[in-house]
């Protein structure tokens, strides 16, 4: 496996002031320090050329653990190694191979043409000029990036600037990357070009990704697998559909009635969300979902029937509330 | 080695053109410079009279002349760069790359010292020969130890700021202590006064610390108040002090990576 984290912790000492000026100069003789568990203790491994989604609310440990893989931070316990490297270490010939992309941080300079960052980037990448030249094209063409790299980075909108931005961490051909947010802040057109872009550059190269997202379309557009934190810890790793299954065994069954029927039959087909005229949202148990069509198809007056999984985004935050449910038991508990 | 000679000239070339960027904050510095015009004013009030130790007017017209170049070439602001991006989390963003952060942030003082010699080094040259009694001793043995001396002045200049920079890791007001080392560098380096005409213990005191070798010691070359034993002594003593402070950086580096939080995004 090119990439494979094991019992992977990093713990940052956080300090605690109380608020007020009284809490201030406490503080400021005594400082006390509490450790705040980013990752704790999380083991996966990634295969060449998988694109893995890693989901988690805010302060999960998502960003931590992506920076612990490109070897901006140093791992309180555990291991990483990606592409045969420890990245801690920072090998230029590790570093030549990844990128990590932040939504929330840019390269580029402010004020200065995209273009000129690239010329860096070439020379401190050493990428041959023949290399150079056909990397850039390929990227303008997919990025469409024409317009766009002779002028000042800061005259460029969030979108541009993103593109751009991208443009930059793959100059160098990474076999490896990390993108942090790459779609945050961006309308529904660029996420999806941005999306596509990457689902390309996959492809083309047989990159390893890992990416992480707000916007639950990412994840299902890019990611067969995706790896679920939170609170530092581990709680999912598998196949989206899997999770979907797993966690909302439900489905969502649309009916369009061709008369009026009453709310009381319907209830033995499943749990009633909505009824609307003659358009009716029943949620039932995944298992028994054709049993269930074929008595509804049978039974009453249909003139459509659909059948769909639940919004991913509701999957996603069930996960997220089980976790909390999970994790105050365990708070509680500690408290005993 | 020519990849490596190679990184730092396309480094450089865009420091320049960023710098370029800034017409306004080109003309804030030529105005900050003035300090030593200041000084200038001050001594020869006193000198009108007769000289001040071994200086008379002429001295320290030369001196100030001298120091306001000298300062100008090797000016340094990486504390301030690496406390704003250790703290946001820009350092994040140079530390991806495959090269060691310390020389992408030597490229673009290189750059402002391209600037500002091609700005300043005329208006020096300009100056002198305006003023007949400037007393200066530019030889062509004297303008070759004053290049080395003056790059060994920004070498010594740049890497102890960078190490007070690197502070910052452990303290986020780690750049009071560059308020402590200006002060010690106006003073023991002769920005107050020339050391000569420091009162003692503080004029031998100043006479082992780096801080002469990193305004004062070009001037005294330039002025021609040293013989050549005294500058390949001085030239030495850069050396091993660059040495000192590069092994300094060195292990505050390591360290500071591993307790580098890598903050912001």
């Amino acid at each position: 496996m090119p990439l494979t984290v094991t019992h992977l912790k990093k713990y940052y000492p956080v300090h605690q002031k109380e608020p007020g000026i009284s809490g201030s100069l406490k503080s400021f003789f005594r400082r006390e320090y509490r450790d705040v568990k980013a990752v704790d203790d999380i083991s996966f491994a990634i295969d060449t050329g998988e694109i893995v989604g890693f989901l988690g609310p805010n302060g999960a440990g998502k960003t931590t653990t992506l920076k612990m893989l490109s070897g901006l931070l140093y791992p309180t316990g555990g291991s990483a190694r990606v592409l045969g490297f420890t990245p801690n270490e920072r090998k230029p010939e590790y570093l030549r191979q990844m990128t990590l992309v932040m939504g929330q941080k840019q390269q580029l300079n402010w004020d200065l043409p995209a273009l000129e960052t690239f010329l860096v980037n070439q020379a401190i990448y050493e990428i041959s000029d023949e290399q150079y030249k056909r990397t850039l094209d390929e990227l303008t063409e997919l990025l469409d990036l024409a317009p766009l790299l002779k002028k000042q980075v800061r005259k460029l909108s969030l979108g541009e600037r993103m593109k751009c931005e991208l443009a930059a961490a793959l100059l160098h051909r990474p076999q490896v990357l990390f993108l942090d947010e790459p779609t945050i802040g961006l309308d529904v057109t660029m996420q999806t070009k941005i999306r596509q872009f990457i689902a390309e550059y996959n492809r083309r190269y047989r990159a390893t990704i890992i990416l992480t997202s707000h916007y639950m379309a990412d994840v299902t557009a890019l990611c067969k697998r995706v790896i679920v934190i939170d609170h530092g810890k581990l709680m999912y790793d598998g196949s989206l559909d899997e999770l979907a299954a797993r966690i909302a065994p439900h489905k969502l069954v649309r009916v369009e009635l061709a008369t009026n029927v009453e709310g009381s039959r319907l209830d033995s087909y499943g749990k009633v969300m909505k009824i609307q005229e003659q358009s009716v949202e029943l949620l039932v148990p995944r298992s028994k979902t054709s049993e269930i069509t074929a008595r509804i198809l049978a039974e009453l007056p249909i003139v459509d029937v659909t059948i769909q999984d639940p919004p991913i985004e509701d999957v996603i935050a069930r996960v997220f509330e089980q976790a909390a449910l999970t994790h105050n038991a365990t708070a509680a508990h500690a408290d005993d | 080695m020519r990849k490596f000679f190679i990184k730092y000239v396309v480094l450089t070339r865009r420091g320049i053109a960023a710098q370029l960027e800034y017409r306004m904050a080109m003309a804030i510095w030529i105005l900050s410079a003035s300090f030593p015009l200041v000084m200038l004013a001050v001594w020869l009030s006193l000198a009108a009279e007769g000289p001040v130790g071994s200086f008379s007017a002429g001295d320290f017209v030369g001196y100030y002349l001298l120091s306001f170049y000298v300062r100008q070439m090797t000016a340094v602001w990486v504390a301030w760069e690496l406390d704003y991006d250790i703290r946001h989390g820009d350092l994040n963003i140079k530390l991806l790359h495959p090269i060691a952060p310390i020389h992408e942030y030597i490229s673009f003082n290189l750059a402002d010292k391209v600037i500002r010699g091609i700005l300043f080094t005329p208006l020096v040259i300009g100056v002198a020969w305006l003023i007949p009694t400037i007393q200066i001793a530019p030889t062509a043995a004297n303008l070759f130890f004053f290049s080395i001396a003056l790059a060994g002045a920004w070498m010594l200049r740049y890497l102890a700021q960078f190490i007070l920079g690197l502070f910052t890791f452990w303290f986020s007001q780690a750049l009071v202590l560059i308020d402590i080392f200006w002060m010690l560098y106006l003073l023991l380096g002769g920005g107050i006064a020339p050391l000569e005409l420091l009162p003692e213990p503080l004029k031998t005191i100043a006479f082992y610390l780096p801080f002469r070798l990193m305004m004062s010691f070009p001037i005294e070359i330039m002025m021609g108040r040293l013989d050549t034993a005294e500058i390949l002594s001085g030239l030495a003593a850069t050396m091993v002090w660059g040495i000192a402070l590069m092994g300094a950086y060195r292990l505050l580096w390591a360290r500071g990576m591993r307790r580098f939080g890598a903050f912001g995004a």
